[in-house]
């Protein structure tokens, strides 16, 4: 079953390019984030704004009165808290590659619909019609509803996409001991590792990269089956000498990348 | 296909919920006609809630099928659970204690700080705290609030997927093993899961004031008309009703990614060689 959309993108030197689409999911906790972080910057302009003003009205008074001077402070006020959401997003975007913190937090990020970065052009477009998409639920419906391509209508008008940001960074350390090594040595000369897959190869490397996140009771079961597994991939009776199952498969996963029988397949 | 290569592993906070929406759009049917049944099952006392629970688990398992490719029909799935209907029913109980307690726990603690800080001030004799006390007494009372806040929204995080291994797992379970399974998974990932609870819950935001609008909204537009006003009552609990079966999937499929996410990150679910025999 698939649970992330997918879209293939045109770029304008006809490179074709795939990307997964954000998903409601991720929109929702990035947005949560941003809101709450513009939430904070707008109470701190208020509070400074709220001591700024009563001295403000004080100095005017003083002066002789100038009418609706508080009017127009509230005025004033108003019209910063609308640059500030406004600004939060078209700015953050268009400087951070697309990302404001809470994308960056929800690992997505706002693209053109033709793969390039996105400029303040479109994050202005993208921004100035958040409130209809995000007070009326418009950009709800239309992710989760309406738009194959997961856009609101900020994104159909601005023509901009929003996708998950690759992984750029390694996961986990694959982290091999001594005697790994010395297992790989051993089983490099005398096994023919060919029999497995770059799937198997995979999935041992997932477990080599992640055994020190997994529960002990559920890393020894895990390593052992895959273990056991290996061995009846290889249809190795007897292994070269006694090993613990992660030595073992730290040996087949150093012996397999050295290993020349299956590169040259 | 081989078996490992769509498995998707452990996700993000929002891919989770991503995938919990997709689950149940998905499979909206078949899942609305199970939470249905749940409902109805719910009027019976005792023997219905047991089945109540059970079909939720019932729809857990469907939607955590899915997720490691071993999907089932209604029909198959009910038919290996069925006799584990008490234990859905025991869990659930089991998982409300446990909250209740430490909501009593937290009020006990709060009690004593709260008669010791009153002696203490009595001591100080009759002339009172001032306002500093008073302000002092009131950011004790908000630090109070959101610890309370706090630790039920730990409690609920660490038993958030109890059930999941009673509908899930080819053997029985007991239910305080499924209690300490949710418990080991979700170490150090309580705020965690309660962070994707909190999107899953914005998500189905819409929804829910969509309906309460409905109920809310005629009882706004003629304030004073008696024989409406019992139309409404019922009609707010017909649509409350109606909300409950729309959304007991949905957070039952968030809640199968959730176990999911949370077996692959500590159990390693997702890493299998190619055919080997399935988790469960």
């Amino acid at each position: 079953m698939q649970f992330f959309k997918q879209v293939k993108q045109q770029t304008p030197e006809s490179v074709e390019l795939e990307f997964t689409l954000a998903g409601i999911g991720s929109r929702a906790y990035a947005l949560s984030v941003d809101y709450l972080l513009i939430g904070l910057a707008m109470t701190a302009v208020l509070v400074a704004s709220t001591l700024l003003a009563a001295q403000l009205i004080e100095l005017v008074e003083a002066l002789g009165g100038l009418g609706n001077v508080e009017l127009w402070l509230v005025a004033l006020a108003l019209i910063t808290l609308f640059v500030i959401y406004v600004g939060y997003f078209a700015l953050l975007e268009a400087n951070g590659q697309g990302q404001t913190p809470g994308k960056r937090l929800a690992k997505i990020r706002v693209i053109r619909d033709d793969g390039r970065p996105v400029g303040i052009f479109q994050t202005t477009l993208r921004s100035l019609l958040r409130p209809l998409d995000e007070f009326l639920f418009l950009g709800f419906l239309f992710i989760v509803f309406f738009n194959a391509q997961e856009k609101r209508l900020g994104d159909l008008v601005a023509g901009t996409l929003v996708i998950q940001a690759e992984e750029a960074t390694a996961k986990g350390a694959v982290g091999i001991s001594d005697g790994g090594k010395t297992a790989a040595k051993a089983l490099v000369d005398g096994t023919d590792l060919s029999p497995l897959l770059p799937d198997d190869f995979a999935a041992i490397r997932q477990y080599l990269e992640r055994r020190s996140q997994l529960l002990p009771q559920a890393r020894q079961s895990l390593a052992l089956r895959l273990a056991q597994e290996v061995q009846a991939i290889l249809q190795l009776d007897k292994l070269p000498f006694d090993m613990t199952p992660d030595v073992f498969l730290e040996g087949i996963y150093l012996g397999y990348q050295t290993d020349p029988d299956h590169l040259e397949r | 296909m081989t078996s490992r290569a769509s498995l998707l592993g452990p996700l993000n906070i929002g891919n989770v919920v991503t995938t919990g929406l997709s689950l149940f759009k998905s499979n909206f049917g078949t899942y609305l006609k199970l939470a249905g049944l749940s409902y109805l099952w719910v009027l019976v006392p005792v023997y219905g809630w047991a089945k109540f629970c059970m079909y939720h688990g019932l729809i857990g398992r469907m939607a955590f099928g899915q997720l490691i490719n071993r999907p089932e029909t209604a029909s198959q799935a009910r038919a290996a659970i069925q006799d584990r209907l008490w234990s859905f029913l025991a869990a659930s109980i089991l998982v409300g204690l446990v909250t209740s307690s430490v909501y009593i726990g937290f009020l006990i603690v709060l009690v004593i700080g709260g008669v010791i800080v009153g002696l203490l001030v009595a001591s100080l004799g009759a002339g009172g705290l001032g306002t500093g006390g008073a302000i002092a007494a009131i950011l004790l009372g908000t630090l109070a609030l959101i610890a309370l806040v706090l630790s039920l929204t730990w409690i609920t995080g660490r038993l958030f997927v109890t059930e999941m291994p009673i509908a899930v797992e080819s053997h029985r379970i007991e239910p305080t093993v499924a209690l300490g399974n949710s418990w080991k998974l979700t170490q150090a990932a309580a705020f965690r899961v309660m962070t994707i609870v909190f999107i899953a819950a914005l998500v189905t935001f819409p929804l829910s004031l969509l309906v309460n609008l409905g109920v809310q909204l005629p009882a706004v537009i003629f304030p004073e008309n008696p024989t409406l006003a019992n139309g409404i009552m019922a009609g707010s609990y017909v649509l409350s009703i109606f909300l409950g079966i729309v959304t007991v999937p949905f957070w039952q499929c968030i809640k199968a990614v959730t176990y999911y996410d949370l077996r692959s990150r500590r159990e390693g679910l997702d890493i299998q060689l190619r055919d080997s025999s399935s988790p469960g």
